[in-house]
C-alpha cells in the first residue's frame, strides 16, 4: 500500500527508510530551509529532472574546489607580508610608510577573496548537504512507489503503472491517491494530488522536491550575495562591537546592524575577536577562525622545537591532533565542517560544527570527558560525526548538524577527575555556547540537543542544574554522575540517560558513602560477595546518583552490552541509534 | 614630521622586484578559481559563475595594483639615487665655488697687503 513508506512505526522503524516530520515538525509540505522555494520560478517538473541527473558529490567537490583555494592565496597573503618587512628593513620615512600603507591594503584585499572563498565554499557545500538528502528521499520515493506499482515519470509525476494490480479497498486506492484518478491505469497522477500524510510516495517526493528547490533558491541567494560583495571593499564598522562578556543575543543583535562589508571587514581586521564570539554567525566565525589557523600552526611548531620531555610529548601529540583537524576541515568526505573554536593553551581547546549549525532543523552539542584535548578531538569528533550521519539517514529532510564542543579544561586521568571545579567553569561556557547557538540561528529554532560523555556529562548536569541552559534535551552517557540526584533538579524539557552493561564507570566511580557498604558486602558473602559488590551496577557514583539508575528519573535507553566507556557510538548499534532518535526529537520510539 | 628617512636603494630595486614576481602569481591564481558545475543548470550555478568572475576581477585588480606599487618603488629607488647625485654635484660645486672665491680673496687680501 502506498502509505507503508517511511510512516513511523510503533517499533522497527529502522527498517521503514527515512521519515519526513517529527512531533515538532510543521505540517507535511513544510519547507527545511529558510527560503520559501518558488515554486512558480522552477516548475515540478524542472526540478525533478534536475535533482535526477544531480550527482551532489560534484558540488562537494565544487566546495573544496573553493576550499582549497584559499590556500594559495594565504601563501601569497604571507609572500606579501615577508616583502613588506624587507623592505622596511632598507627603507624607512614618508614614502616608506606609504608604500607599507598600499601594501597592507593589497594583502587586506586578498584575505578579503579567502573569506569569499570560504563562504563559497559554505554554500556550495550546503548545496550538496541538501540535494544529497534530497536524493534520499528521492530514492525513498521511488521504492515507496514501486512497492505499489507506481512509477515516477519523467516529469515527476507518480504515474499508476499497473492499477489494476491494487487491490481494491487497499490504503493506496482507497486514501491516497485522489478520487477518480486511481481506477485508470493509463491516468497520469500528480504527484501533488496524492495524499500528503508523511510517509506516501508522494509526500516523499513532493519532500524531495521541495528540499531540492529551497537549497537551490538559498544556495543561489548567498553567492549572488557573494558576488556583490567580492567587488567592493571591506569597511570599518562605524561604532565598537558590544563590550567583552556580552550575551550572545546582545551579539547578534549588533552583528546585524553591520552591512555585509562590515563584516566581512572585522573578520578579516579582527578574526582574533569574531572567531570565538557566541552570537555571530557560524559561517563567519569559521572565515576568522581559519584566517589565524595557519598563525596558530607556525606558533604550536615553534613551541614544539622548544620544548623538551614531557612538554615536547605533549605539545607534538597537538600538533598531530592540530594536523587531524586540518585534514578535516579541508575534507570533502561527509558535511562539511566549521571550526567555530581554536586555543592552543593547555591541552587545547576546539569547538567544530559539522553541517551549519544555524541552519539545522536539529544541533547536536557532544561534550568529550576525562582526557580530552586537541590531541584526541579526532576520535570524539568521529563521535559526533556518527550521530548527524545516522540522524540524517533517518530524517533527510531535515538537516542535523553535531557540534563537538571542547571549550572546557577536561581533567587529565587522575585526581583532577575527581572534582568538580573544571566541570563549573566548562558549564558556564556550554551555556553561553548553547545560547550562541539560540541567537546566531537563521529561521525557526533548531531542536537542540546537549549530549555528555563520562566526564562531559557533569559538565553537562552542571550546566543544567540551573534554569535557562538552551536545550530541548540533554543526554548522559556512561556517566560517572551528573552533579544531582534527580532529573527533576535538571532544568530540561528532556532528560535522557544510557549505560553499558560493560562501562566499568558504575562500577569504578562509586561515591564514597556506598563503598564501606560495597566492602562489608564483599566480605560477608564469600565467593560471591566481590561479585555482588562491584559486579553490578552502583546507584551512587561519584558525582552523584547514577543517572541510568531508574530512581533518577531520566528516560533510559539501552546501549549494547559490549559497548564498555568508549563504544557508544558504533554504526548500527543501539545506543547510536537511540541518540540520532533523540536529536530529531524522536525519542519515544527508543526502546527502553 | 619626523626625520627618520633612511634609503637603501638596493633594497627597494629588489623589494620591487619581489612584488613585481607577487603580481604575477596572484595573476596566476586567478586561473585556479573553480567554474561552476555546468549541469544540470541549478540557479546556484549561475550565481556561482558571478562569484568566480568577480573573484578573478579582483585578483587582477590586485595583481595590477602590487605591479604599479612595484614599478613605483623602483622609481622612487632611482629617484632617490638621483637626488643624491644631484645634491652630490651641488655640494661638489659648492665646494669648487667656495674654491676659486678663496683664491680671489686671497689676491685681493694681497693687494691690500693684507696677506704675509
Amino acid at each position: 500500500m502506498i502509505a507503508e513508506a517511511a510512516v513511523r512505526p510503533a517499533t522497527g522503524h529502522r527498517s521503514e527508510g527515512p521519515r519526513l516530520a517529527g512531533p515538532r515538525d510543521e505540517p507535511a509540505g513544510g519547507l527545511p530551509g529558510r527560503r520559501e522555494a518558488n515554486a512558480d520560478a522552477m516548475s515540478r517538473e524542472v526540478v525533478y529532472g534536475r535533482l535526477r541527473a544531480t550527482d551532489p558529490a560534484r558540488w562537494s567537490t565544487a566546495g573544496a574546489s573553493w576550499r582549497a583555494l584559499a590556500g594559495p592565496l594565504g601563501q601569497r597573503a604571507a609572500d606579501l607580508d615577508g616583502d613588506g618587512i624587507r623592505l622596511a628593513d632598507g627603507w624607512s620615512g614618508a614614502a616608506a610608510r606609504a608604500a607599507a600603507a598600499g601594501l597592507a591594503a593589497q594583502r587586506r584585499r586578498l584575505q578579503l577573496i579567502r573569506v569569499t572563498c570560504w563562504q563559497v565554499d559554505q554554500a556550495l557545500s550546503e548545496f550538496a548537504s541538501a540535494l544529497a538528502r534530497a536524493r534520499a528521499l528521492l530514492d525513498a520515493a521511488t521504492a515507496a512507489a514501486r512497492r505499489v506499482g507506481a512509477v515516477i515519470d519523467d516529469r515527476g509525476t507518480l504515474r499508476v503503472a499497473a492499477a489494476l494490480d491494487i487491490a481494491p479497498g487497499t490504503a493506496g486506492a482507497a486514501s491516497d491517491i485522489a478520487p477518480g484518478t486511481a481506477g485508470a491505469a493509463s491516468e497520469i497522477v500528480r504527484g501533488a494530488a496524492l495524499g500528503a500524510a508523511p510517509g506516501t510516495a508522494g509526500a516523499l517526493l513532493d519532500a524531495a522536491l521541495r528540499t531540492a528547490a529551497a537549497a537551490d533558491a538559498e544556495a543561489a541567494a548567498r553567492l549572488e550575495a557573494l558576488a556583490a560583495a567580492t567587488v567592493r571593499p571591506g569597511t570599518p564598522p562605524p561604532t565598537a562591537g558590544p563590550p567583552c562578556g556580552a550575551p550572545p543575543a546582545d551579539v547578534r543583535r549588533w552583528w546585524d546592524t553591520l552591512t555585509p562589508a562590515q563584516r566581512r571587514w572585522l573578520v578579516v581586521a579582527e578574526p582574533e575577536v569574531v572567531g570565538p564570539l557566541d552570537g555571530v554567525p557560524a559561517a563567519y566565525r569559521d572565515a576568522a577562525n581559519r584566517l589565524v589557523l595557519d598563525d596558530r600552526r607556525v606558533a604550536l611548531d615553534r613551541a614544539v622545537a622548544a620544548a623538551t620531555g614531557a612538554t615536547a610529548r605533549r605539545l607534538r601529540a597537538q600538533r598531530a591532533g592540530l594536523d587531524a583537524l586540518v585534514d578535516r576541515l579541508g575534507s570533502r568526505d561527509g558535511q562539511r565542517a566549521y571550526l567555530l573554536r581554536l586555543d592552543l593553551a593547555g591541552d587545547g581547546r576546539v569547538v567544530v560544527a559539522l553541517g551549519d549549525p544555524d541552519r539545522a532543523r536539529h544541533v547536536l552539542t557532544h561534550v568529550p570527558g576525562m582526557g580530552s584535548g586537541l590531541a584526541t578531538q579526532a576520535h570524539e569528533l568521529t563521535h559526533a560525526e556518527r550521530v548527524a550521519d545516522s540522524a540524517n539517514r533517518l530524517t533527510p529532510g531535515e538537516q542535523t548538524s553535531a557540534v563537538l564542543w571542547l571549550d572546557y579544561d577536561a581533567p587529565d586521568v587522575g585526581p583532577e577527575a575527581a572534582g568538580r571545579g573544571l566541570a563549573a567553569g566548562g558549564a558556564a561556557a556550554l551555556r553561553r555556547f548553547q545560547d550562541g547557538l539560540r541567537a546566531a540561528h537563521d529561521g525557526p529554532q533548531p531542536r537542540l540537543t546537549v549530549l555528555g560523555h563520562s566526564y562531559g556529562s557533569l559538565v553537562v548536569g552542571a550546566a543544567a542544574a540551573r534554569p535557562g541552559l538552551a536545550a530541548d534535551a540533554v543526554v548522559f552517557v556512561g556517566s560517572p554522575g551528573v552533579g544531582v540526584d534527580s532529573a527533576a533538579r535538571l532544568h530540561a524539557p528532556e532528560v535522557w540517560s544510557t549505560t553499558s552493561l560493560s562501562d566499568p564507570i558504575q562500577y569504578a566511580a562509586v561515591a564514597l558513602k556506598s563503598l564501606p557498604g560495597d566492602i562489608a558486602l564483599s566480605a560477608a558473602v564469600p565467593g560471591l560477595g566481590p561479585l555482588l559488590a562491584f559486579g553490578r551496577p552502583e546507584r551512587d557514583l561519584w558525582f552523584g546518583r547514577n543517572p541510568s539508575d531508574p530512581a533518577f528519573g531520566a528516560h533510559v535507553f539501552a546501549s549494547q552490552p559490549g559497548a564498555g566507556h568508549t563504544g557508544y557510538w558504533e554504526p548500527g548499534r543501539p545506543a547510536l541509534e537511540a541518540l540520532a532518535d533523540i536529536a530529531v526529537g524522536w525519542g519515544d520510539v527508543i526502546p527502553r | 614630521m619626523p626625520y627618520d628617512l633612511q634609503v637603501h636603494a638596493e633594497a627597494l630595486r629588489t623589494g620591487a622586484a619581489a612584488l613585481a614576481e607577487d603580481a604575477a602569481r596572484i595573476a596566476a591564481t586567478a586561473a585556479q578559481v573553480p567554474p561552476p558545475v555546468p549541469v544540470p543548470r541549478w540557479s546556484a550555478a549561475e550565481a556561482a559563475g558571478s562569484v568566480a568572475d568577480g573573484v578573478r576581477y579582483e585578483l587582477g585588480a590586485i595583481a595590477g595594483a602590487l605591479w604599479d606599487t612595484a614599478g613605483r618603488i623602483r622609481a622612487a629607488g632611482d629617484d632617490y639615487e638621483h637626488s643624491d647625485d644631484r645634491a652630490a654635484r651641488r655640494l661638489a660645486d659648492a665646494g669648487q665655488a667656495r674654491g676659486a672665491t678663496s683664491a680671489r680673496l686671497a689676491t685681493a687680501d694681497a693687494a691690500w697687503g693684507v696677506l704675509p
